[in-house]
């Protein structure tokens, strides 16, 4: 068929060779391997010069398309109208291209202008008549039946792209906000919204003047795209995120984020946007920063209230720490961890002392923060600036009145004013001694007030009962207290007060116990001269008296270590921090370090607990000397009154006066015993605590103070001693010297002397053991010897431990008249 | 001349299937070469050799022989004013 009908057209050609010659160059071509044959075909006919057959070339184009396979030609443009127009003899061949080409409904004729009105309404999201949405797939779409050419189709599809993009836009632009800086945002997109809609005006302009091309449009609104799909980008980023409910600060991160993106072009946008956006946070934190308030409806800023109920006015102490709080999820990206630290005490502090202290001078000398100073260097050292300037005046306004208070504290909690807590002493004494219901706080008052008298100043010191619990007198439940106002209430607050009063607690104690012993002394004082008939009355005084020394040496050395050691240095360490500090918080920090620096000090943590159970058994003990002793001394009153009495009566009453002296022997015998087991109670528990302090280094100096001369070391092995001679010897050979200094000692070890005088009865009645006796005794008296020449060789090195005794008025050596005389009362002990 | 034809068409087909590529581009190009003179495009062998290698890579034909019109009337204007 083909070939039949180009047969007929070449014979109509006029040049009948040409039109062979050209059909078989065509047949050849078909055989080469150039794949785009029927385009080089075209292209030569549309370069021919052949102007006068143009008609046979419309011919031969005609049957050639017939016969060739048409679809195979792929036009990717649209035909433009100068061509149309200027070559109407081809317009007919254009129109059986495009016809053939475009699928659709050939005969609906569509102009590209109408195209461009559509798609000028389609790029602001709004439908047309040939352009519809596609709720389906989500996109504008060109109207499927409609024939235009797939190239234009497609360009159009694409430019409906922004026309969606701008949709989106619009919908967040329009929808309502609470947060300011989402407002913000809107705002600013609005206004970059303002240039695309002056390039729609500018397209209208054109159409109007019809010069406006499908292709113009694609290049105009390139850019605008750009710009659209960023904005896009950015939204979808934020309101996925809007459940989290942490909206403005991811905002300001994400466009903080792409204002640093590298293009230019959407850096600059973005930086234009974050600059709007970022206006709302900027004022929050100018006015928390000089005006400490905080005006935020939607909780955007990362500095928000504490709305817990826990917190009450007048529990202020509270105030400082808990009313407000940084929220880190809101922090924004540019400004640091650091910085918002700084800020937030700032402002922290003009609330504080506002509220506190009623000042509302501030300083006003510095500028508003502005945007561009947001995301610079300069920012945190603007607000370095001003957070230590807003500090410098917090603490010039605090530090004279804490000053104050501390001192006040210092002297009369932590009993620094000495002759004061004495005086109030001995005033409470009568109501103290009193069981602990009884114990009334008005009369507790009034006592203090009484005692103020003897101070010119007037303080503010109150009296505090604590709970009693069962056999409680008044002394364990009285506490002073000191009251303290509101503006230092948050640095005393509950705990600290409470750790204050344990402290003074402790101290009372100790005080209480020096107090009892000043007291038995004064009795002693009565019973210094005592008539040398009696002799075991002496002897009873005497240990009384040596045990009272004992006990004070004790108290009095560990009373000078608490003031000395536990508070003076823990206080001078704290005052010297205290001219350094810079705010409000550090001052908090290092008065709680002072103060569990006294606590660990002097026992009253968790750490010291067994040392305090053990010195509060010595001060147990101590305290039921104290009564010991006055049953001693009552009787050896009565005793003395009674014996003048007695010699009066001799002769009438000779055998009464042997049974009341038994009985009074017994007495005696009873009173010494209690006195002893009391001192061997209280040696032990002594022991214990020497135990105790030799383990922690710092502690050493107190054991020492408390056994300088090694007297209850001694006490110790010799008590080994006492118990098992023969186990000891074992033991340690080179201490047998020593330990026969027991024998000399000072009259009062008579518990030690009396079991070597039963020892020796008991020997006595063997005779073969009587001859190891003496030979046992010769020893004892060589080894004596050498004791004393070693003795005599360790004064040189002036260490006589065990011949010491602790501080009495009794001469610490015995001169050889005392010696001989001890040895003497030895030997006589063998004729029992 | 038919016969010279189905001659020439046999022997077209005969050199086709025995060439090697670079003779096979030197024909097409000679096809080619002897369509444009039937038809008059005024295109030498260069020109046309350039052309067809773009028209196989794509570009639209359409548009490419606009171009070359327009560059001929341009080339024919300048060399009338050179000529002057």
């Amino acid at each position: 068929m083909d070939e039949s009908e180009l047969q007929a057209e070449m014979t109509k050609m006029t040049n009948k060779s040409q039109a062979y010659r050209l059909q078989d160059c065509i047949n050849r071509l078909n055989k080469t391997r150039l794949k785009k044959k029927n385009e080089l075909i075209h292209f030569l006919f549309r370069t021919s010069q052949l102007g006068q057959n143009n008609s046979y070339t419309n011919q031969t184009l005609d049957t050639l398309f017939k016969s060739q396979e048409i679809s195979q030609i792929n036009y990717s443009q649209t035909i433009p109208k100068k061509i149309i127009e200027e070559s109407p003899i081809n317009n007919d061949l254009m129109n059986i291209i495009q016809q053939i080409t475009d699928k659709g409904n050939g005969t609906l004729s569509i102009s590209e202008k109408d195209l461009i009105k559509d798609l000028i309404f389609s790029i602001q999201g709004i439908e047309s008549q040939f352009i519809s949405y596609d709720p389906i797939n989500d996109q504008f779409q060109v109207k499927k039946d409609i024939a235009i050419s797939s190239a234009s189709r497609k360009l159009l599809n694409v430019m409906c792209e922004c026309g969606w993009l701008f949709k989106k836009i619009q919908t967040f632009t329009q929808s309502n906000y609470n947060s300011l800086v989402l407002q913000a945002l809107q705002n600013s997109i609005k206004e970059e919204l303002n240039e695309y809609y002056r390039l729609i005006a500018y397209f209208e302009n054109l159409l109007a003047e019809s010069t406006l091309t499908l292709r113009k449009m694609y290049m105009w609104l390139k850019q605008p795209m750009h710009h659209l799909v960023q904005i896009n980008l950015v939204l979808s980023q934020n309101l996925t995120n809007v459940q989290l409910g942490t909206t403005s600060s991811l905002v300001i991160s994400i466009l903080c984020r792409y204002s640093k993106h590298g293009c230019p072009q959407t850096s600059q946008l973005f930086s234009r946007i974050l600059h709007q956006t970022t206006i709302p946070i900027v004022r929050f934190i100018n006015q928390w920063i000089f005006d400490g308030s905080l005006n935020d409806q939607a909780q955007e800023f990362f500095i928000e209230r504490n709305d817990s109920n826990k917190i009450q006015i007048r529990d202020s102490g509270e105030l400082w720490k808990n009313e407000f709080k940084v929220n880190q999820d809101k922090i924004p990206y540019m400004i640091s961890l650091n910085d918002s630290y700084k800020i937030f005490d700032t402002g922290r502090v003009i609330n504080w002392l506002r509220k506190q202290c009623k000042f509302t001078q501030f300083n006003q000398n510095y500028d508003l923060i502005t945007i561009d100073l947001l995301g610079t260097e300069q920012f945190s050292l603007f607000v370095d600036q001003v957070n230590k300037e807003y500090n410098k005046q917090l603490i010039q306004l605090i530090k004279p009145n804490f000053k104050i208070t501390l001192n006040a504290i210092k002297r009369f909690l932590l009993l620094g004013q000495g002759e004061f807590i004495h005086t109030l002493m001995e005033l409470l004494q009568t109501e103290l001694n009193k069981p602990a219901q009884q114990c009334y706080r008005h009369t507790l008052l009034s006592i203090l007030e009484s005692a103020f008298k003897h101070i010119s100043q007037e303080v503010r010191l109150n009296v505090k009962l604590l709970e009693p619990s069962q056999n409680d007198t008044g002394w364990e439940i009285f506490c002073l207290d000191y009251t303290i106002d509101e503006p230092l209430n948050t640095i005393f607050n509950q705990k600290i007060m409470l750790s204050y009063y344990r402290i003074f607690n402790f101290l009372w104690r100790i005080k209480r116990v020096e107090f009892t012993l000043t007291q038995c002394w004064k009795m002693h004082q009565k019973f210094m001269v005592i008539p040398n008939q009696f002799q075991t009355i002496k002897k009873a005084i005497q240990l009384s008296y040596q045990m009272m020394n004992e006990m004070q040496h004790f108290i009095k050395n560990f009373y000078s270590y608490l003031m000395l050691e536990a508070i003076e240095s823990s206080w001078k360490k704290f005052i010297d921090e205290c001219d350094k500090i810079q705010d409000l918080d550090g001052l908090i920090k290092i008065h709680e370090l002072f103060i569990s620096d006294i606590l660990d000090r002097s026992f009253l943590n968790t750490k010291g607990e067994s040392t305090q159970k053990l010195l509060f058994k010595l001060f147990d003990y101590i305290f039921r000397f104290k009564s010991c002793q006055e049953l001693l001394l009552s009787y050896a009153k009565d005793q003395i009154s009674q014996t003048d009495n007695q010699q009066l009566q001799l002769k009438n009453l000779l055998n009464k006066q042997q049974n009341i002296s038994r009985q009074n022997q017994n007495k005696n015998q009873d009173i010494i015993k209690s006195l002893l087991e009391l001192r061997k109670q209280y040696r032990d528990q002594m022991f214990d605590l020497l135990e105790k302090l030799k383990k922690e280094d710092r502690l050493k100096f107190l054991h020492f103070k408390l056994d300088f001369n090694e007297y209850y070391l001694g006490i110790q092995e010799s008590k080994i001693f006492n118990q098992d001679l023969e186990r000891f010897i074992e033991k340690c050979l080179p201490k047998v010297n020593e330990v026969q200094i027991q024998p000399n000692r000072v009259p009062n070890s008579k518990q030690i002397v009396q079991p070597q005088q039963q020892q020796q009865r008991i020997f006595n009645t063997n005779i073969d053991i009587q001859n190891d006796l003496r030979q046992f005794k010769e020893g004892l008296k060589q080894s004596d010897e050498q004791r004393r020449q070693q003795l005599q060789f360790k004064n040189q090195f002036t260490k006589s431990p065990l011949e010491k005794s602790p501080l009495i008025q009794i001469p610490p050596t015995m001169t050889e008249h005392e010696k001989r005389k001890n040895d003497e009362y030895l030997s006589s002990s063998d004729d029992d | 001349m038919q016969q010279n034809i189905n001659g020439s068409n046999i022997k077209s087909q005969i050199r086709v299937s025995s060439l090697s590529e670079k003779e096979e581009a030197q024909e097409t190009l000679e096809i080619i070469q002897e369509m444009s003179q039937i038809l008059n495009c005024g295109l030498d062998r260069q020109q046309l050799a350039i052309l067809v290698s773009m028209i196989e890579n794509g570009v639209n034909p359409e548009a490419l022989s606009l171009v070359v019109n327009e560059m001929k009337t341009e080339l024919n204007t300048y060399k009338k004013i050179h000529k002057q």
